[in-house]
C-alpha cells in the first residue's frame, strides 16, 4: 500500500494549482491538466484529513471544488458541479462564519458560483436560490465598508442570479432586485476605478431593465437598458473589447428592436441595424459563426420590420440576405431549431418582398422557405411553431392563388389553415384560432369565385364567425372590424345565389358593425372602403325591396366613401366610387327626379373618366363609357325638347363608340355585341335602357391577416 | 557561498572568465613594474645608474595606486564568485550545465532564495530566447528540460520548496507561451509536458510503500 507522505501533499497542493493556472489559458489539453489537477488533489486529500489538518483539508476541498468547476465547463457539466458543490459545501464544515469569516465568504461565493453555473442544466428554480443563499452568506462578511471590492463583486453575481431566476419565477420582482444587486456593486465599481468590472455590470444592468420593459414600462426600461449598453460600451471597445464588445452591440440592437414597436420605428430600427452591423465587425462567420448567424438574424428581423415603414422593396431585399446569411451556419443538421425558425423568418421576408416585385416567384421562394421550416416544426414536435409556419404557409398559397392556379392554391391554402388549426384551437389559442379562422374564411371566400359559390361562402361565413368569438368589439376593435368587413363581403357575395334580401341585410349589418371601429377620423381608408362596399350592399338590396330609400342610402355612402377617395389622394377608387355613384344615381333615376338624378349619374361618370382613361384602365374606361351611354340614352327618352333629345341622343352614341372602341381592344365579346345591339338601336332613333352592370365595382379589399 | 558550490564545471567556468583575467593581469603588471622601479634592476646588472627623484617619485605613485587598486579588485573578485553573480552570467552565456550543477548545490545546501532567483531569471531568459525564436520548440525543449532536471534532482532529494519553485515557473512559462497574441502551442505543450512529469517523478520519489 502506498503512503502519502506530508512533503508529496504538499507537492500535491502545488502541483494540483499549477494545473489549474495552466488550464485557464491553455485550451488544448485542458482536460488532461483538469484531471491531473483533481488527480492531485485528492491525493493531497489522502494525507490532509479533516481530525489532523482541518485547515489543510479545507484548503485541498476547495481547490478540488475549483477544478471540478473548472472541468464541468469541458465535460459532463452537471455531475462536475455537483461534485464541486459537494466540496465547497464539506469545506465549509471548516471554514465557518466565526472561525474563519474570510475563508467563509470567499467559499461562499464559489459555492454561490458553483449553484448559478448548476442552474443552467438541472433544477434551475432551486439552484438559482442556493446561489442566492450562499451570496447573502458571503455578504454577512463582504460588507462595504470592510472589502469593497468582493462586496462589489458578489453584488454583481447576486443581480446575475436574480436575472436568472426572473426567467423562472417572479419574473418583475427577481428583476427588481437584480437592478437592486447590480446598483450596490456601482457603488465601487466606478468607471473610472473598475473600468472593466463596471462595464461587466452595467452589461447585467441592462439585461435586467431589457427583460424588465417586457412585463411594464416597456419604453422607460428599454431606454435605460440603451443607457446602460452605452456605459458599457465605454469601456468594451471594438480594439480592446472586442468579444464583448460585439456582444453589448448586439443587446443594444435588440433593445432598438424592442422599442421600435412603440414608436420611431424607423429610427429605432436603424439604429439597430446599425449596432447589429457594429457587431458584425467581431462576429464573422470565420471566427464566431454561431454568433454571425444569430446577429444577420436579428439583422433580418430588423430590416423586415423596417420595410414596413421605408423603402420596403430595399429592406426586405436585405432582410432576405441576412437570413440567408444567417442559414450558412444555421443548417438543417448543424441547428434544426434554428433552422426552421430563420426559414419561417425568411419565409416572412419572400412573403412579403412579393407584396412590392416579382409576386409569383417570391411568393415561391417563400413556400419554399415555410416548407423547409416545416421538416423540423412538425406537429408531434414544435405543435406551436408548426401551427405559425402552416398558417404562413397558407397566408403564402393565399397570395398565390391571386397570380396563378388559383383554385389549386387556394386549396392547398386551406389545407394549411386546416393544420395549423389542429394546434390554434379556440380554448389553448383563442388569438391565433380567430386569426387564421379569418384567414381561412378568406381563403373559402376566394375559393367561392371559381367553384362551388355558396357551399365555399357558406364555410368563409362560419369561419369569419369563428373569428368573431375571439374578436369582438370591446377586446379586439379593429380585427373584429376586419372581420366584420369580410364577413359583408361573404353574405354579399351569398346574396348572389340565394336568400338576396336576407343575406344582403346581413352584410348591410356586417358593415355597419365595422363601421363602429372604422370611423372617417381613425380609419379614415378602411372608412372609406367599407362605406363603399355598404353603397353596393344598399344597391343590391334596392334590387329586391324599398327601391328609392335603399338606393338613398347607397348614394349617402358614396358620398362618404368620397370623403375620403379623393381625386388626388386615392385615384383609381375615386373613379370606382363615382362608377358605383352613377350607377345608384341611374337607379335613382328610375324611381324620381329621373333627368336630375340622370344628370348626377352622367357628372359622377364624367369624374370617373378621369381617372379612367383608355390608355391606362381600359376595362374601367369601357364599362363606365357604356353606361354613361346609357344614362345618356335614358335622358334622350327623357328629354322634353327635341334639342335636347338629340344632344343626349348624339353624346350617347359618342359614349357608346368609345365603349365599343375599348371593349374591342381589350376583347370583351360579350360586352361588346351588347354595345353594337345599343348602337343599331340608337341608329333607329330609339334608345332603349338595359339593365347594366358596372365592370368597374371595387370590392371590399379583404383585411390582411394579422 | 559554500565551498561545495565550486564543482568542476563551475570551477571550469570561473577558469574561463576572461574579464577575471584581465582584472588579475592588469594587477599584476601595476604590481610588478612598481616593484621593478623601486628595486632598480640596473644595478644587479652592473650599470651603475644614479637615482634620480623623478624616477623614484613615479615608482612610489605607482605602488600606492597598486596598493590602492588592491581594496576595490578584490571586492570585485570577491562579487564576482558570488553564486547569484556567476547564476546570472551563465544564464546570460546560455551556459546551461553549470548553471544546472549550480542550482543542484543550491538545493544540497538548502539555499532557496538562490535558487528561487535562479530559476525566476532563467524563466526571464526563456522568455527572451522563445521571444527571439518565435517560440522556436527546439528552445523550449531545452530549457523545459533545464527545468525538469532540477526538478528531478529536487524530487530525489525530498524539497517540495524546490518542487514549487520549478514547477511555479514551469506554469509561468506555459502562461507566458499562451499569452495573446503569442499563442505558441508548440513551446507551451514543452513546458505543460515537463510540469507532468515533474509531478509524476515527485509521485515516484515521494510516496512510499508501506508494509
Amino acid at each position: 500500500m502506498k503512503r502519502v507522505s506530508a512533503d508529496f501533499a504538499r507537492v500535491s497542493l502545488v502541483a494540483g494549482d499549477n494545473f489549474c493556472r495552466i488550464a485557464e489559458v491553455k485550451a488544448y489539453g485542458r482536460e488532461e491538466n483538469l484531471r491531473l489537477a483533481v488527480q492531485a488533489y485528492e491525493t493531497a486529500l489522502g494525507f490532509f484529513r479533516l481530525e489532523k489538518f482541518p485547515r489543510q483539508w479545507a484548503r485541498a476541498k476547495v481547490s478540488l471544488a475549483t477544478a471540478y468547476g473548472m472541468l464541468s465547463e469541458v465535460r459532463d457539466k452537471e455531475e462536475n458541479l455537483g461534485k464541486a458543490v459537494g466540496s465547497y459545501g464539506e469545506a465549509l464544515k471548516v471554514r465557518t462564519l466565526v472561525g474563519f469569516p474570510v475563508d467563509y465568504a470567499m467559499t461562499q461565493t464559489n459555492l454561490g458560483n458553483a449553484y448559478l453555473r448548476l442552474s443552467e442544466v438541472r433544477g434551475t428554480e432551486g439552484n438559482l436560490g442556493k446561489a442566492i443563499g450562499a451570496y447573502g452568506e458571503a455578504l454577512k462578511v463582504y460588507t462595504l465598508s470592510d472589502f469593497p471590492v468582493e462586496y462589489a463583486a458578489t453584488q454583481n453575481n447576486l443581480g446575475v442570479a436574480y436575472l436568472g431566476l426572473s426567467e423562472v419565477r417572479d419574473k418583475e420582482e427577481n428583476l427588481g432586485k437584480a437592478i437592486v444587486a447590480c446598483g450596490e456593486s456601482f457603488k465601487v465599481y466606478s468607471l473610472a476605478g473598475f473600468p472593466v468590472d463596471y462595464a461587466m455590470t452595467q452589461t447585467n444592468l441592462g439585461n435586467a431593465y431589457a427583460r424588465l420593459s417586457e412585463v411594464r414600462d416597456k419604453e422607460a426600461n428599454l431606454g435605460k437598458a440603451i443607457v446602460a449598453c452605452g456605459e458599457a460600451l465605454k469601456v468594451y471597445t471594438l480594439t480592446a473589447f472586442p468579444v464583448q464588445y460585439a456582444a453589448t452591440q448586439t443587446n443594444l440592437g435588440n433593445a432598438y428592436v424592442g422599442l421600435s414597436v412603440l414608436g420611431d420605428k424607423e429610427e429605432n430600427l436603424g439604429k439597430a441595424i446599425v449596432a447589429y452591423g457594429e457587431a458584425l465587425k467581431v462576429h464573422s462567420l470565420d471566427a464566431f459563426p454561431v454568433d454571425y448567424a444569430t446577429t444577420q438574424s436579428n439583422l433580418g428581423v430588423a430590416y423586415l420590420g423596417l420595410s414596413d415603414v421605408r423603402d420596403k422593396e430595399a429592406n426586405l431585399a436585405k432582410a432576405t440576405g441576412a437570413y440567408g446569411e444567417a442559414l450558412k451556419v444555421r443548417t438543417l443538421d448543424a441547428f434544426p431549431v434554428d433552422y426552421a425558425a430563420t426559414q419561417n423568418n425568411l419565409g416572412n421576408a419572400h412573403a412579403g418582398l412579393a407584396e412590392v416585385r416579382d409576386k409569383e416567384e417570391n411568393l415561391g421562394k417563400a413556400i419554399v422557405a415555410y416548407g423547409e421550416a416545416l421538416k423540423v416544426h412538425t406537429l408531434a414536435a414544435f405543435p406551436v411553431d408548426y401551427a405559425m409556419t402552416e398558417n404562413n404557409l397558407g397566408n403564402a398559397y393565399l397570395g398565390l392563388s391571386e397570380v396563378r392556379d388559383k383554385e389549386a392554391n387556394l386549396g392547398k391554402a386551406i389545407g394549411a389553415y386546416g393544420e395549423a388549426l389542429k394546434v390554434y384551437t379556440l380554448s389553448a389559442f383563442p388569438v391565433q384560432y380567430a386569426m387564421t379562422q379569418n384567414n381561412l374564411g378568406t381563403a373559402y371566400r376566394g375559393l367561392a369565385e371559381v367553384r362551388e359559390k355558396e357551399e365555399n361562402l357558406g364555410k368563409a361565413i362560419a369561419a369569419h364567425g369563428e373569428a368573431l368569438k375571439v374578436y369582438t368589439l370591446s377586446a379586439f376593435p379593429v380585427r373584429y372590424a376586419m372581420t366584420e368587413n369580410n364577413l359583408g363581403n361573404a353574405y354579399r357575395g351569398l346574396a348572389e345565389v340565394r336568400d338576396k334580401e336576407e343575406n344582403l341585410g346581413k352584410t348591410v349589418g356586417a358593415y355597419g358593425e365595422a363601421l363602429k371601429v372604422y370611423t372617417l377620423a381613425a380609419f379614415p381608408v378602411d372608412y372609406a372602403m367599407t362605406e363603399n362596399n355598404l353603397g353596393n350592399a344598399y344597391r343590391g338590396l334596392a334590387e329586391v325591396r324599398d327601391k328609392e330609400e335603399n338606393l338613398g342610402k347607397a348614394i349617402g355612402a358614396y358620398g362618404e366613401a368620397l370623403k375620403v377617395y379623393t381625386l388626388a389622394a386615392f385615384p383609381v377608387q375615386y373613379a370606382g366610387t363615382q362608377t358605383n355613384l352613377g350607377n345608384a344615381y341611374r337607379g335613382l333615376s328610375g324611381v324620381r327626379d329621373k333627368e336630375e338624378n340622370l344628370g348626377k349619374a352622367i357628372g359622377a361618370y364624367g369624374e370617373a373618366l378621369k381617372v379612367y382613361t383608355l390608355a391606362a384602365y381600359p376595362e374601367g374606361y369601357a364599362g363606365v363609357n357604356f353606361n354613361l351611354g346609357i344614362a345618356l340614352l335614358s335622358l334622350a327618352e327623357a328629354a322634353s325638347s327635341a334639342e335636347a333629345k338629340a344632344d343626349a341622343s348624339h353624346r350617347a352614341q359618342a359614349a357608346l363608340e368609345e365603349s365599343r372602341r375599348a371593349f374591342e381592344q381589350s376583347g370583351s365579346i360579350e360586352w361588346l355585341s351588347r354595345v353594337d345591339e345599343l348602337l343599331k338601336g340608337l341608329a333607329a332613333a330609339g334608345a332603349e335602357e338595359r339593365p347594366t352592370d358596372s365592370p368597374a365595382d371595387p370590392q371590399g379589399e379583404t383585411g390582411p391577416p394579422p | 557561498m559554500a565551498a561545495g558550490s565550486y564543482t568542476p564545471n563551475v570551477i571550469e567556468q570561473r577558469i574561463r572568465d576572461p574579464w577575471l583575467w584581465f582584472a588579475v593581469a592588469i594587477y599584476v603588471v601595476a604590481v610588478g613594474w612598481s616593484l621593478a622601479l623601486l628595486a632598480n634592476p640596473a644595478q644587479w646588472l652592473n650599470h651603475a645608474q644614479t637615482r634620480q627623484a623623478d624616477v623614484v617619485d613615479t615608482a612610489l605613485v605607482l605602488a600606492g595606486a597598486a596598493l590602492l587598486y588592491i581594496f576595490p579588485f578584490v571586492l570585485a573578485t570577491l562579487k564576482r564568485l558570488r553564486p547569484s553573480y556567476m547564476a546570472k552570467w551563465f544564464i546570460r552565456r546560455d551556459e546551461y550545465r553549470p548553471l544546472d550543477e549550480l542550482m543542484r548545490r543550491s538545493i544540497n545546501d538548502g539555499m532557496m532564495t538562490l535558487l528561487s532567483g535562479t530559476l525566476g531569471r532563467l524563466a526571464e531568459r526563456a522568455q527572451a530566447r522563445l521571444e527571439e525564436s518565435a517560440g522556436a520548440e527546439g528552445v523550449a525543449e531545452e530549457l523545459a528540460g533545464v527545468f525538469l532536471s532540477v526538478g528531478r534532482h529536487a524530487c530525489q532529494r525530498g524539497s517540495p520548496d524546490a518542487i514549487e519553485a520549478v514547477m511555479n515557473n514551469l506554469t509561468s512559462l506555459v502562461e507566458y507561451c499562451n499569452e495573446p497574441p503569442r499563442l505558441w502551442r508548440g513551446a507551451a505543450d514543452e513546458f505543460n509536458d515537463a510540469a507532468k512529469e515533474l509531478y509524476g517523478y515527485a509521485g515516484e520519489w515521494m510516496v512510499k510503500e508501506e508494509p
